[in-house]
């Protein structure tokens, strides 16, 4: 029996195949993300961060992706009551205001909206875009990795398999 | 319906479970060992977070406790966790033990430390290179000694380790000595045959004995039926309580669920600290309570780690180079709970962090704060959820308190235990020390779900410990 998880099936909006989101989430996530990355170093669209966030989702194929669905269906209605718009229609500024006000220091729906930060954060800074915003060396660009290090490397890696197979026999 | 057989078949391919399969297979019994999650080469890991950790981690690494304060990072891949851990072989505290024998464990320390000695030979283990330990790491070994303390360095598994400090998404290098290029591939050696992306359903059981296994295999869920002689649960704390709930088996499991709370703290520097250039994790500091790391993940986890929002988490990452990381680990109460919830069909973690266990991250939060600024940091920011820093001791003393509700920080575990705790009293254990499934003949778990609490310190060579005990008895029983 999956209760929460069926209702909420039913009650989303249907995904298209290869998708993790309905349109519909997505356009959310996209909202999110345009608030969230202010400030941040990466230059970098908030589609594609929404769709780093997907790619995310369809990778891990969680059991529990759908409490993703469910977060974005919360922050696009929990505006309702406050300001008589959703969360996506609401301009930049009144987001980045309640991301301010609500978000960050808010009661326990603004708590759990609030965890919208981690997946676009992984959305942004897992995107190749911030190694060069944020001065991080990818291993292949580091000193330790340079062309005279990687037969070190190389005999590392060789001695690990002589050694593997020399105790597996 | 597919049928197989074997002597022993072990659930789970992580760190108990490889050992487990491995002392079987060279005993020469038929050996089947089944993973739920995928096979993943050396050659395919690469270091590409935004993938790789939705590929290896449990439920694409967003598994939490149902009060949503609390990461659980658990390995989903054949290896497990092990694959995915630092490979840290700290040995615990001899009171933990004398804490298991009170709850009616048959252990003490010195059984366990013998046994961890054997793995930490069997997968040559040693403490950091010098020139694997990073900059970041020397700040914070330099702040401790400064305040006249003495951190440790680590003794890891990690082969001839070349510090590229991508340890928690795999080793693209194939030096780490994790369950799959250890333990794992010397069971397959001597015969053991692994099948992946395999989910087991459920263990049938009748009058004490374990039957056969249910299973279901690969995306098109091909039904696979195991017949053994010994079933062996290693599907890691959570996982394998999961399995026994699911199978009907309810005494005692579930129970006892704890972990080692996590929190960082980053500190900045004024020079470049470059912690991602380097073993992630080398360096270690026990104190009341709590345990220091010095760590640095690759920048995807690096983003998650990092306190603020907007403009103040912005600038941070802006000077990534200049960043140092620190976690607060602290053992949590044993009042956790694994349920099968008929709201989500799927096993629940039930855990409140407790404000003891939240006194204990923040002691050392205090002292990482205190570490890192004696080693020269500018700032360090506390792990709130919104930024809150603090550039002298001075200002971090005249804070009361840091934080108050586990809701105002960020709290992770890599390290679950406990959910079949160890115990000779059926009344209280779900396994006794032999690790046998109290009221079952030929059913036992090896992992850290059979901790009676938490050990406070990174858990595999306690698991490797247990697990070893545990083998002859198994092998016996098949």
């Amino acid at each position: 029996m999956r209760v929460l998880e069926e209702i909420a099936y039913r009650a989303l909006p249907r995904v298209r195949p290869g998708c993790a989101l309905s349109d519909w989430e997505w356009r959310v996530l996209v909202a999110a993300a345009e608030v969230i990355q202010q400030g941040s170093p990466v230059v970098i669209t908030k589609e594609k961060i929404a769709d780093n966030v997907e790619t995310f989702l369809i990778e891990g194929s969680s059991r529990r992706a759908w409490r993703v669905r469910v977060l974005l269906a919360l922050i696009e209605t929990a505006t309702l009551a406050r300001t008589g718009q959703p969360f996506s229609r609401l301009s930049l500024e009144r987001r980045c205001e309640l991301v301010a006000t609500r978000f960050e220091r808010g009661s326990t729906l603004w708590w759990l909206c609030a965890k919208i930060r981690y997946l676009v954060l992984l959305g942004i800074y897992g995107d190749d875009a911030a190694v060069n915003a944020t001065g991080y060396v990818p291993v292949r660009d580091r000193a330790r990795f340079a062309p005279e290090q990687s037969v070190r490397l190389r005999r590392s890696r060789l001695a690990n398999q002589v050694m593997e197979s020399a105790r597996a026999s | 319906m597919r049928r197989e057989t074997a002597d022993v078949v072990v659930v789970g391919s992580g760190a108990g479970g490889a050992l487990i399969a491995w002392q079987a297979a060279r005993a020469g019994l038929r050996t089947l060992v089944l993973e739920r999650g995928p096979r993943v080469p050396t050659e395919s890991i690469s270091h590409d977070e935004l993938r790789m950790i939705p590929r290896l981690y449990k439920d694409g690494g967003m598994q939490m406790t149902t009060s949503l304060d609390l990461f659980i990072l658990q390995g989903s891949c054949v290896g497990g966790s092990s694959l995915l851990s630092n490979m840290v072989l700290l040995r615990a505290d001899p009171s933990v033990f004398a804490e298991w024998r009170a709850f009616g464990a048959d252990i003490d320390a010195d059984r366990v430390f013998s046994a961890c000695q054997e793995s930490e030979q069997e997968l040559r283990a040693k403490e950091p290179e010098p020139g694997n330990i990073s900059e970041s790491t020397r700040r914070f070994v330099r702040g401790a000694e400064q305040l006249g303390l003495s951190p440790h360095w680590m003794l890891k598994a990690l082969g001839d380790c070349v510090g590229c400090g991508q340890c928690n998404i795999g080793c693209s290098f194939g030096t780490k000595q994790s369950s799959q290029l250890s333990h794992l591939a010397w069971a397959e050696a001597a015969g053991a045959r692994v099948l992946d992306n395999t989910e087991v359903v459920s263990i049938d059981q009748r009058a004490g004995t374990a039957r056969w296994l249910e299973a279901r295999v690969g995306r098109a869920q091909e039904r696979l039926r195991v017949y053994a002689r010994v079933v062996v649960i290693a599907a890691g704390a959570i996982g394998s309580s999961a399995l026994l709930l699911r199978s009907g088996i309810r005494r005692n499991v579930g129970t006892r669920l704890s972990f080692n709370a996590a929190s960082a703290v980053t500190a900045e520097f004024s020079e470049r600290v470059d912690g991602f250039d380097g073993d992630q994790m080398t360096s270690y500091l026990t104190g009341d309570g709590w345990l220091l790391e010095a760590s640095h993940n690759p920048l995807m986890s690096a983003a998650l780690t990092t306190p603020g929002w907007g403009a103040d988490h912005g600038r941070q990452m802006r000077r990534t180079r200049h960043l140092a990381y620190v976690g607060s680990i602290a053992p949590t109460r044993a009042s956790g709970r694994v349920v099968l919830s008929p709201w989500f069909g799927h096993e629940e973690v039930i855990f409140r962090v407790s404000e003891r266990d939240l006194l204990a991250v923040e002691g050392g939060v205090r002292q990482a704060a205190r570490i890192l600024l004696a080693g020269g940091a500018t700032q360090v920011a506390l792990p709130n959820h919104r930024l809150r820093v603090v550039r002298s001791e001075a200002e971090l003393e005249r804070l009361p308190r840091l934080f108050t509700s586990s809701r105002e920080i960020s709290l992770g575990s890599a390290h679950p235990q406990g959910g079949n705790p160890m115990s000779e009293d059926p009344e209280r254990g779900a396994v006794n020390s032999r690790l046998r499934v109290h009221g079952y003949d030929n059913l036992f778990v090896c992992d850290a779900s059979v901790f009676p609490s938490s050990i406070g310190v990174n858990p595999l060579v306690t698991i490797f410990a247990v697990s070893r005990l545990a083998a002859p008895h198994i092998v016996a029983a098949a």
